[in-house]
């Protein structure tokens, strides 16, 4: 037995890796597909396509590949030394995401009324707001004042009140003003433009000079104080205004930046905390600038003179943890806006008390005729040489995350749904194939053959609409079918799940997991019980059957002792066979139920070419096969004395 | 010269022997007249469809099912007529749909901002051989507008003269024939249904008969050979059955590009893959039958005859298992529509406009919809239908070629 048991596992190794690589090969038929969509998402700058292209090895032949992807996930080597990152340019994913949201900066909640008392709120009168948009102020393509038009006057045909912004600009005479009629109760939002300003050589627009008129009676609260961001320049930041974006380890790191022999470069360093809200930290004119990491976790850099651009630039970091400085990839390029590369050796960078030796990579570009950019930067640390992990390590998904974490939770939700399905279907298909079989061409067997003939032909995805359908119906007070109970129609919880307590937060699964779980045994029900009424059909044709009768034994000992234990083999065996199930049977269930288990993730994965999250769940699916069909032959062997492959 | 004598009884093949027991079986009779139904409304779908599958009315998305009128306004029996639909909304937002009587026409005239002579209140007889519509070539021979039934409005009875479009109300909001209501672009469900069984009730057909012919060829020649050539074939197959079925059939539809195909492509894309994945199972199968006759007298006899391996196994080996290959076929067949629909249900397989029951049902995966028109639900009734038929079928089917069953149906108690 120990040895058949080697032997089948020994066997199974080649087939997996041949299903896996059937798969790989399959979904690698095209690689380049799977970029489009990076390549087609204005939102993706080139470096993530890059980024992506070097992840999954868009240039590598596919068995290399394969072989790539075989070696990370059993063994997780890194031949020569590791490299872990201490920093690193921002995720440069979570740039369209974060810079996109917010294109106004709200500033506070209610600044002051305004009535016929007090007229006029400066900014200057409010000192946190002023300071607040300060920080935004030089990146703000326009301010807007949000007014709430509290009443009009009272008097009918007196002309309606009239707000009027004035932003009062350094260098101009006459401030900035635009004006605006109040009509009717309610939000209004004064807006000027301050990117006009810009273009036109003029200065920010200082927060301190703003100022809101109210002529003509009745009231209105200034209810936001607000700079717009220039929303071109947020989406894509590599475009037009790329930060230097450096997350440090810890919080006693400091970064030193100096540009040797050019004094007179400008550098504006902002604090931005992975967040556009953020101010400046200090303008130097060139020299050192001394950062440290508690002041900022994220900076841009704007170099003002981009004729003067240094050669080299010396990153220094002091601080953070004390161990070993090690090589420095001294590599610098300088990215024109074509795109164009330029390298430059980097001075050496001398590690300044502390040993980080780090930048791996700097790329800086020439945006625009002012604008010097570093767009990417990359500090890491070498590691021991190998290192061999246990962890199966997938890799990641397209979207940037470790397979393992997108995949943990939705197999614990598909097998909890699969599990229970399963159970369902065998304690009702066993039992009802078993009475179909004992009362052959009876009452109840022809009314569980119409039944199995209704559930075969009724393909999952209807039923599990038709069920979907019953249940809103049921929702419905006003509905015909009210009578039915109410239960959840999708999703896995409800949406104030995070406030239950644990017991309800139990009940709210259980709730939502009943339709799903019903609909996908009933799918595997009808074919079970046939299959069980044919193998219980055909024992009790056996000689042994027959022998058992003419014993004289009770017809109930001779259906459930004799007949019913040996028609029930088969099952046991194929007991095995429901592991494979566990992760990739129930897609259509999910799509329709919107629940979140393996299948609704794999669907959109496949079709993207997700490679790794796909990979992954191939290669569990084909153990799972694997080791199924193993234990459903040993399984055999234990419940069939027959079998035996000593 | 002897009288001549009376004819023996000859002996049945197996064939008729099956027959006339398939013919004590009612169930399968019955799934077997639903089938034929079926497939001559399939054949004929481009006669017997009042609309083209494409042909939609874009006031009447999601329209109810139009209501036939079968007597006149005095209760006289009369020719079948509708009568043009108007949808109203109450204040609750509920809808209604409102028939362009006279009685109504102020109403709808007021609800929907006309005047009140531009209200349809005209009825409609449905013709028998109608002609209307755009000419398109019928059953690929003729240019026609011929179709079994349907209603003419103004502009098709000109177009009929030869006279130029007319201005009637009826111009912008068509009356339509709607035996099943309506998808969400005003398109006739009812038509789309016998366009869409073109597809449904054929991938399922085709993608079996390739998949038991490399099935039965792999299957005749590992089991025929046996020896390596089999450890070998088997390994394969059971590689196949092994991946996991969902996945590769995703990931190969995948890797068809979608958008840079037509809809004949996609269509045998659709069976190409429904193919890819069942031949193994066949294949393994017809290999455990054949490795029992192959050693059997007649087909030494054939190969002591100097018959080569290919007639052999072609001739001799693989006939044997043609009745199990028939009743599996027909059992199989069910399963590859149930694939196909699942795939167009997904959005991978046939693509809009073209129809096919999968496709249509894409429709009620919103619930939103279903609840309002529940007659999007038609193309899931008529999968269920279909399959239920073919399941009949080839449960008769299989009792009929089982040795051990006696005329009826019945099995043979030992």
């Amino acid at each position: 037995m120990r040895a058949y048991i080697i032997r089948r596992l020994l066997i199974s190794i080649p087939l997996v890796f041949l299903m896996t690589f059937v798969i790989f090969a399959v979904i690698n038929t095209d690689p380049q597909s799977a970029l489009d969509r990076f390549i087609l998402n204005p939102n993706i700058s080139f470096q993530v396509i890059e980024q992506v292209k070097e992840r999954t090895g868009f240039y590598d032949a596919m068995p290399v590949r394969y072989m790539k992807w075989l070696g990370g996930v059993f063994f997780d080597i890194r031949l020569g030394r590791e490299r872990r990152s201490l920093a690193s340019f921002a995720d440069a994913r979570q740039f369209p995401e974060q810079f996109a949201v917010e294109s106004a900066l709200p500033v506070a909640a209610e600044l002051g009324i305004l009535d016929a008392a007090h007229p006029t709120l400066s900014l200057a009168d409010v000192p946190n707001a002023a300071a607040l948009l300060a920080a935004a102020a030089p990146r703000a393509s326009s301010w807007h004042v949000v007014l709430d038009v509290l009443d009009l006057p009272a008097a009918a045909d007196a002309p309606p009140p009239r707000a009027t912004l004035s932003l009062a600009v350094a260098g101009r005479e006459a401030p900035i003003e635009t004006t605006l009629d109040l009509n009717a109760p309610g939000e209004v939002t004064v807006r000027l433009a301050a990117a006009a300003l810009r273009e036109a050589g003029m200065p920010a627009p200082t927060p301190a000079g703003l100022a809101v008129r109210l002529e003509g009676g009745g009231r209105a609260a200034v209810r936001r104080v607000a700079a717009g961001l220039d929303q071109y320049a947020i989406v894509r930041p590599e475009r037009r205004r790329p930060y230097l974006s450096i997350a440090f380890p810890s919080a006693s790191a400091a970064l030193a930046l100096r540009s040797p022999g050019s004094p007179h470069l400008t550098h504006r360093l902002k604090r931005t905390d992975w967040n556009p809200r953020g101010r400046p930290v200090g303008v130097t004119d060139g020299g050192d600038t001394v950062l440290s990491a508690d002041s900022f976790r994220c900076l841009s850099l704007e170099v003002g003179n981009p004729d003067a651009a240094p050669a080299a630039y010396e990153l220094r970091l002091a601080g953070g943890e004390p161990d070993a400085p090690r090589t420095v990839t001294r590599r610098f390029t300088l990215a024109a806006r074509e795109r164009a590369r330029r390298e430059f050796p980097l001075h050496e960078l001398a590690a300044d008390g502390l040993n980080l030796d780090l930048v791996r990579e700097i790329e800086f570009a020439a945006l625009d005729t002012s604008r010097l950019a570093v767009y990417r930067l990359d500090l890491v640390v070498d590691g021991p040489p190998v290192t061999i992990g246990w962890v199966p390590n997938f890799g990641r998904s397209h979207d940037n995350v470790p397979v393992m974490d997108k995949l943990a939770g939705r197999i614990r939700n598909t097998v909890l749904l699969v599990v229970c399905a399963m159970l369902l279907t065998w304690a009702v298909a066993l039992p009802a194939g078993v009475i179909a079989a004992v009362r052959q061409y009876g009452l109840s067997d022809k009314l569980l053959s119409f039944l199995t003939f209704i559930g075969m032909a009724l393909p999952s995805f209807f039923l599990a609409v038709l069920v979907r359908y019953l249940l809103q119906e049921a929702a419905d007070p006003d509905s015909a079918l009210s009578f039915l109970p109410s239960l959840p129609d999708s999703g896995r919880t409800s949406i104030n799940f995070d406030s239950m307590n644990p017991w309800r937060q139990t009940v709210d699964l259980v709730r939502h997991a009943i339709a799903p779980t019903l609909v996908l045994a009933l799918g595997g029900m009808a074919g079970m019980q046939r299959v069980m009424r044919g193998t219980m059909l055909e024992t009790q044709r056996q000689q042994f059957i027959v022998t058992a009768r003419a014993k004289g034994l009770s017809e109930r000992t001779v259906i459930y002792k004799h007949a019913l234990r040996n028609a029930i083999t088969p099952f046991v065996a194929g007991f095995g066979s429901i592991l494979p199930g566990l992760i990739g049977g129930s897609l259509f269930i999910e799509m329709v139920f919107n629940y979140p288990g393996v299948g609704q993730m794999m669907y959109p994965a496949v079709l993207n070419r997700d490679l790794n999250l796909v990979m992954a769940d191939t290669l569990i699916a084909a153990l799972l096969l694997v080791v199924g069909n193993l234990i459903g032959d040993i399984l055999l062997a234990i419940v069939d004395p027959r079998v035996s492959y000593a | 010269m002897p009288e001549r004598s009376q004819p023996s009884p000859r002996a049945r093949s197996p064939y008729a022997l099956a027959w006339r027991k398939l013919r004590r079986h009612t169930l399968s009779i019955y799934g077997g007249v639903i089938l034929a139904f079926l497939y001559l409304l399939m054949l004929l779908a481009d006669f017997v469809s009042p609309y083209a599958y494409f042909e939609g009315a874009k006031d009447k998305n999601y329209f109810w099912p139009t209501i036939v009128h079968w007597r006149d306004d005095q209760g006289h029996w009369t020719r079948p007529y509708i009568r043009n639909g108007y949808r109203l909304t109450d204040a609750d937002f509920r809808e209604h749909y409102v028939e362009g009587r006279p009685g109504n026409a102020a109403l709808i005239a007021e609800r929907l901002g006309l005047a009140p002579e531009e209200v349809d209140t005209a009825t409609y007889p449905i013709r028998l051989l109608a002609r209307r519509g755009a000419s398109r070539k019928l059953f690929g021979l003729f240019d026609s507008r011929l179709r079994l039934f349907g209603v003419e409005t103004a502009s098709d009875r000109a177009a009929t003269r030869g006279d130029a479009a007319t201005d009637a109300p009826e111009a912008r909001n068509p009356p339509m024939l709607y035996l099943l209501g309506a998808d969400h672009l005003g398109r006739d469900i009812f038509s789309r249904l016998l366009y869409g069984s073109r597809v449904s009730l054929t991938i399922g057909i085709v993608a079996v008969l390739i998949s038991f012919a490399i099935g039965m060829i792999v299957g005749g020649i590992s089991g025929y050979f046996s020896g390596t050539t089999d450890v070998v074939i088997q390994r394969i197959c059971e590689m196949m059955m092994m991946v996991p079925g969902f996945y590769l059939l995703l990931a190969l539809r995948s890797s068809f590009d979608a958008a840079r195909l037509s809809s004949t492509q996609i269509y045998f894309a659709v069976v190409i893959i429904l193919s890819f994945i069942g031949w193994a199972g066949m294949a393994r199968t017809i290999r455990g039958m054949v490795l029992g006759v192959s050693t059997s007298e007649y087909v030494l006899a054939a190969r002591a005859l100097g018959a080569s391996h290919a007639r052999v196994i072609l001739r001799h080996v693989l006939p044997g298992t043609m009745s199990f290959a028939i009743v599996s076929a027909t059992l199989a067949i069910p399963a590859g529509m149930l694939g196909e629909s699942g795939l167009s249900f997904l959005g991978l397989g046939i693509q809009d406009p073209e129809a096919s029951w999968g496709n249509m049902l894409q429709q009620s995966m919103n619930i939103v919809n279903i609840r309002h028109y529940p007659w999007l639900l038609a193309p899931g009734a008529l999968i269920f239908v279909s399959v239920v038929a073919f399941q009949f079928l080839g449960d008769g089917l299989r009792d009929a070629f089982d040795p051990r069953t006696i005329v009826g149906g019945k099995r043979k108690e030992r």
